[in-house]
């Protein structure tokens, strides 16, 4: 999803929990500097919305997740030596103008985020709430 | 505190990469995806 932010016609801010200069860094890398990359090394964002931890068995021995490593290595990316807790899962949330949470996504295990399809639904019920509001 | 849609960001102080204190709140304004990362790898 982090590479195909500029398929959505909305703004992407990014949360993680490392701390600002590991994340900065890494959003360099990654070339997301025209982002909003956040930093929550507290994780009270997460825990506010209620992303939760995985299993050990879930996070690293399930199948599904070593076929999307191999699948993101064999578009090229490397993983890095993890220093944070690598059980915590990620999500995602749709904000509308007025700060609303308008949707979320919480992972159920490392390979399991939103397709840009599923955004792009949430995003077309989200502005037609809106229209229907007037 | 759990969220739910409907609810208002709140006023958690994060911090961007630059060391400048960002209020989740002050997302407010425009249309939001938020991508909650796992560890950075």
């Amino acid at each position: 999803m982090l590479h195909h932010t500029e398929e959505l016609s909305v703004r992407v801010v990014i949360v993680a929990f490392a701390k600002p200069e590991s994340l900065a860094g890494y959003q360099h890398r990654q070339r997301l500097d025209q982002l909003l990359v956040i930093s929550d090394p507290e994780r009270r964002a997460y825990r506010a919305f209620d992303l939760g931890r995985g299993s050990v068995l879930r996070v690293w021995l399930d199948p599904r997740v070593w076929a999307r490593y191999l699948q993101l290595m064999l578009r090229g990316r490397r993983p890095e030596s993890a220093h944070e807790d690598t059980l915590q899962l990620g999500g995602d949330a749709l904000i509308d103008r007025g700060g609303r949470i308008a949707w979320i996504y919480r992972s159920r295990g490392p390979e399991d985020r939103p397709s840009v399809a599923d955004i792009q639904a949430a995003l077309s019920d989200l502005r037609a709430r809106v229209d229907a509001d007037g | 505190m759990t969220l739910a849609p409907g609810d208002r960001l709140p006023d958690l102080a994060l911090t961007d990469t630059q060391g400048r204190t960002v209020p989740l709140s002050a997302l407010a304004g425009e249309e939001t995806l938020i991508i909650f990362l796992r560890h950075l790898a």
